[in-house]
């Protein structure tokens, strides 16, 4: 039904379905200008997530902020704490304090096609000129302070650096002053001074600039580093955004040159540029449709979506090939082109209408992990596959219809007389099927035992700094500023005391107008109630003594390799101590609420920032206090080890208790929070999100390949390949040791889509053949022909048409070549080698003919309905699934 | 030839009184200065800072009793602070000797660890515990330290809880003689009868308020004029500060010693005059 009327109306309105492509392309096209990016990993997860809650809240209550650093490097480890090198990095701080955020520059291009898009108001907000760091935040030598106490032994909070030095001593003074200040340290400079940090806070929702930021500071840092200095750039922020404007370029290198690569192979396979310029535009018209879509709907494009394009080409082109091929072989057998064009469509429409299906059905699962940018790839792609299958039924016939006569003789005469080696490889693997099945039975066993133990050991783990190439600017930065300052992978835990129940949240802090309420709590300013003995808080002398044992815990863990995973971690407890070290001469710990408080006080009086840098670790009501970690390592695994050592860690030292006036007892809360766990927490709901997504549309193609095929047997052959293909490539990759990151974890769903293809394409052509033929090996030496030969000229099409992924600079991009050349190898030889092993050898259950219909002489109504219900239902009934 | 004679007309009508307002100028900022530090010879009041944190609505209070003495009128001046709020800074205290040409002698106590830390007094315009408020803005800014102009006169109207009060004021410029990190220019509007800043905005380098002053509440105590309520605001910084004053332990002339500002009382508080 569906088919006759796409297929009449292609026919009948060619030209029609040409135009309305075009403008349909040009709609859409239409949206790419307004295409905004968002690589921030925290917006991946739903807002509601608990993870995300405390994180917005942490970054408010203790304002604090995401960081990128810059990092300037003496190649030869000389100290650049010398007059000349703090001259040029006060030089270079002055200007990136002086860095503002830049509009888009206007051009006439944007502007036209702004002018006819309802994108106005979005531009105006654009345009503004905003600040992209906290400058007042920003850390550097000369930006931070330092408590000392002068010549006369007086307690002085000073600028550790207000003007660079002028003499030698000075500066080392300098290097001298950090290496003592436990809240300095490690941060500003390595130990021996031959780095040197410049820590930027972000502004909020300003991370995706930070690829801009960067680019400013390099800039600068150029301008006066000399010979034997490097300048870096490390931080979560700057790897994501870097990434997503890298993804961009790359996208543009790389997805025209599989582009190219596939014409190519598409015209050495069929000759004729004209017919194969068709599978090019409807992929790229279904690239462009779902992408428009996707921008028009409102969404940003974030790591993942920026994959669709590459994921929906080799989709697009292998329904087009399937067409093309069946075309190519029996253009010159009917006497019209309509007549040719509707039987090779009729043909193809009930498999090409399963493999979209199923397609749809892997990607659409995504949506079952409730991650949102998984969600919207999964259904942008579903519903770019939707459009490919569309556009193969109506513009492929539609085109097809068009071309000039000529091409097309020229193009069914080339079939005919050409024996090529596509067909001897087809023949191969008929042969090896009919002579050694059990072999190659008893090799996918193996094969298949062999990946089952490979995905035991699959390492879980993903760092966004890894995505870029050993090699790659950021992952020297990475290596270098982790190897001489505390980290740069940033982490908080926070502490957290809940006020009893019977206590109202009277210390929010929540925000309204300052002056309306103004007079409002000054009224009992001077009242005497407020005498009672304070709440316990963070202040209290075993909660500061027991974070003091936290940090130096966290700082004594090593991961698996023995290395040390936290680097530096600042708190309260670092202010404290330099407090007394500094104004007391007691480098220890205070141990009781008072001396803390009195501390505290004694800090914030001298303060030049009224103490601004100790409320970033305590709130002012001191409920809460935060701790900086920093990991010296972004891989997920080495903060969930950290988590699971210090959860042992607090099982044998339990955080203290404290007793509120009602008796309430209360313990310490302790959380993880920060862009490196945040991190984490993502990748945990990735992996598990896909995990059931995949199960569960393998579930729901399993069912789909039994509806089918009428029989639980076949559908259960039909997937062979794929269960095969997957288990293989992910086997394979927990024995190379290649982490399970984001990328490989998507890919599953792209696995399950493609390589059930084939299987369908083969197992519906090999039994509508047999029904027709009654003859195993005619059937085989048929479908070698016809089938396995457009089968393998998919496999070889796609995986060697995605190989210049091979050499994309980003991880993931290589990562997808490869899963592409995996599937279609894997999934296209067990099709057409296991399968018919399988069938050989079984062949006297799984094929029991036909024995009441004899299809060849239905008439047309019939012979529909039976291409719904291939063979007869008793095969089901007559065998056990083995 | 009508409007060259008006021109002329005004230059010299106005030319003299230019140099008088240059002169007067000074003498505003002079009398402003000794009527809101030198009140009396001495003073104590309890006072309430609420230091309001960006967006808070619940402000961190500090409470403590403030003892003064003036030694020369707009010269040195002797502080004693006791610090009552919050309960686990109590019986801290800070002892500060005023200097106009020097630093200033600062010495804080702190109970828990009974040890007396000097404190450098060089930087008068550090933040004063914490607070929106310099050490500068608490103890006075020397009127000698800036070259002052009367801009004109205008009328400044306060919104206070119930009423709004409306005050004449000196509308005065004053731009520091030697050139400051900070403070590029002070604008502060003072009322013609009581000699007290009614607002002071704080103008950086970059031409933008960074601070506002603005007195609340003016009532006249044991005969002086006295601002019970003081708000400062750093707009830049989303923060504020407000001073109120107990209007029961606020007084002058209480006849407190010189000797009682010394070392010794900031580990036995004068509690006579504390209360």
């Amino acid at each position: 039904m569906i088919q006759r009327f796409l297929i009449d109306f292609a026919i009948k309105h060619a030209k029609l379905v040409m135009v309305l492509s075009g403008l349909i392309t040009l709609f859409f096209l239409a949206a790419f200008p307004s295409l905004t990016t968002d690589t921030d990993p925290v917006k991946m997860l739903p807002q509601d997530n608990p993870a995300i809650v405390l994180y917005n809240q942490m970054k408010k209550e203790f304002d604090v902020h995401d960081m990128v650093v810059l990092g300037i490097n003496k190649r030869d480890g000389s100290s650049l704490f010398t007059v000349d090198g703090l001259t040029r990095i006060h030089k270079i701080t002055q200007e990136i304090l002086e860095i503002k955020d830049h509009p888009p520059e206007p051009s006439w291009m944007l502007d036209l096609l702004h002018s006819v898009q309802f994108l106005k108001e979005q531009d105006k907000e654009r345009n503004e000129i905003k600040d992209i760091m906290v400058t007042d935040d920003v850390m550097s030598i000369s930006t931070v302070d330092d408590i000392v106490r002068n010549a006369a032994g007086e307690l002085k909070v000073a600028p550790l650096m207000q003007t660079p030095p002028r003499k030698e001593a000075e500066a080392r003074q300098i290097l001298t002053a950090i290496n003592e200040n436990p809240i300095l340290q490690g941060k500003l400079a390595s130990a021996d001074g031959s780095l040197v940090g410049i820590f930027m806070p972000l502004q909020e929702g300003m991370k995706d600039r930070s690829y801009f930021l960067g680019e400013e500071v390099k800039r600068i840092a150029a301008k006066y580093l000399v010979d034997g200095e490097d300048y870096y750039l490390a931080g979560l922020p700057i790897a994501e955004n870097t990434f997503g404007n890298e993804m961009f370029v790359q996208m543009g290198v790389y997805a025209p040159a599989a582009g190219l690569v596939i014409f190519l192979l598409l015209f050495y396979f069929f000759r004729s540029i004209k017919l194969i310029i068709a599978p090019m535009l409807l992929a790229m018209m279904a690239v462009i449709w779902a992408m428009g879509a996707l921008i028009y709907s409102g969404n940003t494009i974030h790591i993942m979506s920026s994959m669709i394009p590459i994921f929906l080409m080799p989709i697009a082109v292998l329904d087009c090939i399937h067409i093309i091929s069946k075309l190519h072989q029996s253009y010159h057998k009917y006497d019209t082109r309509e007549e040719a064009v509707r039987a090779v469509m009729k043909e193809l429409f009930n498999p090409m209408l399963y493999t979209t299906i199923t397609t749809i059905v892997g990607f659409v699962s995504l949506t079952s992990t409730g991650i949102p940018p998984v969600m919207v790839f999964g259904i942008t792609v579903g519903f770019g596959v939707f459009l490919a299958w569309l556009l193969s039924m109506v513009f492929l016939p539609a085109y097809t219809m068009l071309m000039d006569e000529e091409a097309l003789q020229k193009f069914g005469q080339a079939a005919s007389d050409k024996k090529s080696w596509i067909m001897n490889m087809t023949v191969g693997f008929k042969n090896i099927a009919a002579k050694v099945p059990v072999f190659v039975i008893a090799t996918a066993t193996v094969l298949l035992v062999l990946s089952v133990v490979g995905i035991q050991k699959i390492i879980v783990n993903d760092n966004p700094v890894r995505w870029f190439k050993e090699g790659h600017v950021l992952r020297q930065a990475d290596q270098v500023m982790n190897d001489k300052l505390a980290g740069t992978y940033m982490a908080n835990l926070v502490f957290e005391l809940p006020l009893p129940a019977d206590m109202n949240t009277n210390f929010s802090t929540t925000v309204s107008d300052p002056e309306a309420d103004a007079f409002g709590d000054e009224e009992d300013a001077f009242s005497e109630e407020a005498e009672q003995a304070p709440l316990p808080d963070m202040k209290n002398g075993e909660i500061v003594q027991y974070m003091g044992k936290i940090q130096q815990y966290l700082l004594s863990v090593k991961n698996q390799e023995g290395q040390v995973i936290v680097g530096g971690v600042t708190s309260l407890v670092d202010i404290l101590q330099k407090v007394g070290k500094t104004a007391l001469d007691d480098p220890t710990l205070p141990d009781n609420r008072e001396q803390v408080a009195q501390y505290m006080f004694l800090f914030e009086s001298g303060d030049l920032k009224k103490g601004k840098d100790m409320w970033k670790f305590i709130t002012r009501d001191g409920r809460k206090a935060q701790m900086w970690v920093q990991l010296k390592n972004g891989d997920n695994n080495q903060i969930n080890y950290l988590n699971v050592r210090l959860n042992e860690f607090m099982r044998t030292n339990q955080p203290p208790t404290v007793t509120y006036p009602n008796g309430e007892n209360v313990q310490l809360q302790i959380q993880w929070s920060g862009l490196t766990y945040i991190n984490s927490v993502w990748q945990d709901e990735m992996v598990n999100g896909m995990r059931s997504a995949l199960i569960g549309s393998f579930g729901i193609v399993f069912l789909m390949m039994v509806f089918l095929f009428r029989s639980l047997v076949w559908g259960a052959l039909a997937m062979l390949p794929l269960s095969l293909t997957i288990l293989a490539i992910y086997g394979f990759i927990g024995y190379i040791g290649k982490y399970y990151d984001m990328p490989i974890a998507v890919l599953s769903s792209l696995t399950l889509g493609l390589s059930v293809d084939f299987s369908i394409h083969y197992i519906e052509s090999l039994r509508a053949t047999y029904r027709k033929l009654k003859n195993f090996q005619e059937t085989y030496e048929e479908i070698s022909n016809e089938t396995a030969k457009a089968i393998w000229q998919n496999v070889l099409v796609i995986s060697i048409g995605f190989m210049p992924l091979f050499f994309a600079g980003l991880v993931p991009y290589v990562t997808v070549g490869s899963f592409f050349f995996a599937i279609m190898l894997v999934s296209g030889v067990s099709t057409l080698v296991l399968l018919p092993s399988i069938v050989t050898v079984g062949k006297r259950w799984l094929l029991k003919a036909p024995q009441q219909k004899q299809p060849g002489n239905l008439s047309k109504e019939e012979e529909n309905e039976s291409d719904m219900a291939p063979t007869v239902q008793k095969v089901q009934v007559a065998t056990e699934p083995t | 030839m009508k409007t060259l004679l008006s021109l002329l007309l005004t230059l010299l009508l106005f030319a003299p009184s230019i140099t008088t307002a240059a002169e007067s100028a000074d003498e505003i900022m002079k009398k402003a200065h000794l009527k809101s530090y030198y009140v009396g010879d001495d003073g104590r009041s309890i006072m309430a800072m609420l230091v309001y944190a960006k967006g808070a609505s619940k402000p961190l209070q500090k409470t403590f009793t403030i003892l003064k003495r003036d030694l020369e009128e707009g010269g040195r001046q002797k502080f004693f602070i006791y610090f009552q709020k919050p309960a686990d800074i109590k019986k801290t205290t800070f002892l500060v000797h005023k200097y106009v040409d020097q630093d200033d002698y600062r010495r804080l106590y702190i109970p828990a660890s009974d040890k007396v830390i000097p404190i450098a007094g060089s930087r008068k315009q550090d933040p004063f515990m914490g607070s929106d408020y310099s050490y500068e803005d608490i103890s006075g800014r020397h009127f000698s330290k800036d070259q002052h102009s009367i801009v004109g006169e205008e009328t400044i109207t306060i919104q206070e809880k119930k009423k709004s009060v409306t005050y004449q004021t000196y509308a005065m410029e004053s731009v520091p003689k030697e050139k400051e990190d900070k403070i590029a220019k002070i604008k502060s509007w003072i009322d013609k009868t009581t000699y007290t800043p009614i607002q002071v905005e704080f103008i950086n380098h970059d031409g933008k308020v960074y601070k506002r002053y603005r007195s609340y509440k003016i009532q006249t105590i044991d005969g002086f004029p006295t601002i019970m309520r003081r708000v400062m605001e750093s707009p830049l910084e989303g923060t504020r500060t407000v001073i109120l004053l107990h209007p029961k332990k606020t007084n002058y002339n209480l006849g407190i010693p010189e000797d009682i500002f010394v070392d010794r009382s900031l580990r036995n508080p004068p509690m006579k005059y504390l209360k």
